[in-house]
């Protein structure tokens, strides 16, 4: 299992208690290392590895199904491929990264309308549980809250 | 009041054809999709079950996730693999598996041996199509459901879907919109994928498991429920217009499969059928 914290609690301009939604959004999570699993909790502090869906701090969690290793020969899962051409009308690469959001409002409330989140993830890849890195990759964590 | 008349392209074929509910299917009816099944895999060429396997991973990877082409894509291909299948038998149609109030492996695909034959709905050769096998490639399916210790079991948890109450079926079918329909489906599809294990959990093998048809019509069936629900709440004019990668003709764009009765099936929980006049 990987676990990860965010390196200094997120805040945003407008107190939690004015807001109407609450999300979390992880940007440009890879989609290259095999299929995982999530668990999100918020201002959770010290968690033991097996903190599960009830612990009192968990939000949520998120599953991704994805591809594990690459097959191919050298570059064929590279995903940050330009366009050859501005006659290139192909899609993306299937292995570009996506976005997950996920709503977290029931779980700001419960805790009280926090003015600062630390956000901690669980992540475990299915067809190695015990890995500690790699599992879950994204470029940056958004908290969103919509009035 | 408009009425709209379209011509049968093929009238002999014509007939719509109900996917059903796996644990609902009689012995003979389950039979008789092994035979089918077993008929397709002993094609090895392009109308057999390792050519349709290999779109979705090994080699070809020309399936669409986490995209707002998830659900027609996959409905594309559950089309074409199951005209495949009619070749075989034109009776047979791919089987639902209701993992949101069966949250376990159906019997017919669980059990290793009918008879004293191996029970093809359990398990299937991989050997994909036109490319050489590479260095530790898995060579028969296999699963090992619950085997994550963080993916839920179907039919999944209220709490994972905030402001579900009735868990994953309410939350999916309660989206009020295409965009967040397809992200609720895809969210549930992808756990129920990493929940059943081995070779289901992994893009690149997942469409060898016999059980990853009967996944799908599953999301499918989902789709056509919250179609029936929410008429007229479509994907947006772009993403209608866009045609869809497929490894056979006929090429489909999202607007050609909206409608699942002009490709030749329903999911009707009953049907009975009468012959008129003729």
């Amino acid at each position: 299992m990987q676990a990860w914290t965010t390196p200094k609690p997120l805040a945003t301009p407008i107190a939690f208690d004015g807001v109407s939604r609450v999300d979390l959004e992880f940007v440009d999570v890879h989609r290259d290392a095999g299929s995982f699993t999530a668990f999100v909790f918020l201002n959770a502090g010290e968690l033991p590895a097996d903190a599960g869906r009830d612990h009192d701090r968990f939000a949520g969690s998120f599953t991704l199904f994805t591809r594990s290793e690459c097959w191919g020969g050298e570059g064929h899962c590279d995903w940050k491929r330009e366009p050859v051409s501005r006659f290139d009308r192909r899609p993306q690469h299937h292995l570009t990264p996506i976005n997950v959001s996920m709503d977290v409002t029931e779980t700001i409330r419960r805790l009280g309308n926090p003015n600062r989140l630390e956000v901690t993830v669980h992540a475990t890849r299915a067809s190695e549980p015990g890995a500690t890195k790699g599992v879950l990759r994204f470029e940056r964590l958004a908290v969103m809250s919509y009035s | 009041m408009t009425l709209q008349v379209t011509a049968q392209a093929r009238p002999a074929q014509a007939a719509l054809k109900v996917r059903q509910n796996i644990s609902q299917m009689s012995a003979a009816e389950v039979n008789r999709l092994r035979k089918a099944l077993e008929g397709m895999l002993a094609r090895e060429d392009n109308r057999g079950y390792q050519f349709f396997a290999g779109w979705h991973g090994v080699p070809l990877e020309i399936c669409q996730h986490h995209n707002k082409y998830f659900l027609p894509w996959h409905r594309g291909y559950l089309y074409h693999f199951e005209l495949a299948l009619q070749e075989v038998d034109p009776e047979v149609t791919v089987p639902w598996w209701n993992w949101m109030d069966e949250p376990w492996i159906p019997k017919a695909f669980d059990l290793k041996r009918v008879g004293k034959r191996k029970n093809v709905l359990a398990s299937a050769p991989i050997r994909p199509l036109g490319i050489p096998r590479g260095q530790g490639w898995p060579r028969q399916t296999h699963r090992a459901p619950g085997s994550n210790p963080l993916a839920l079991p179907p039919p999944l948890g209220g709490a994972v879907f905030p402001g579900s109450g009735g868990g994953a079926s309410a939350w999916i079918m309660s989206a009020p919109s295409y965009e967040e329909f397809w992200k609720r489906c895809a969210r549930v599809h992808d756990n129920v994928h990493v929940w059943v294990g081995g070779e289901m959990e992994d893009q690149n093998w997942a469409a060898f498991d016999p059980l990853f048809w009967a996944h799908h019509a599953m999301v499918d069936r989902l789709w056509r429920i919250w179609q029936h629900n929410n008429p007229g709440a479509l994907p947006d004019h772009a993403t209608l217009e866009q045609p869809m990668t497929f490894a056979r003709e006929p090429s489909l764009r999202v607007r050609d499969v909206l409608d699942v009765k002009a490709l030749g099936y329903e999911y009707a929980a009953q049907a009975a059928v009468v012959d008129g006049p003729r």
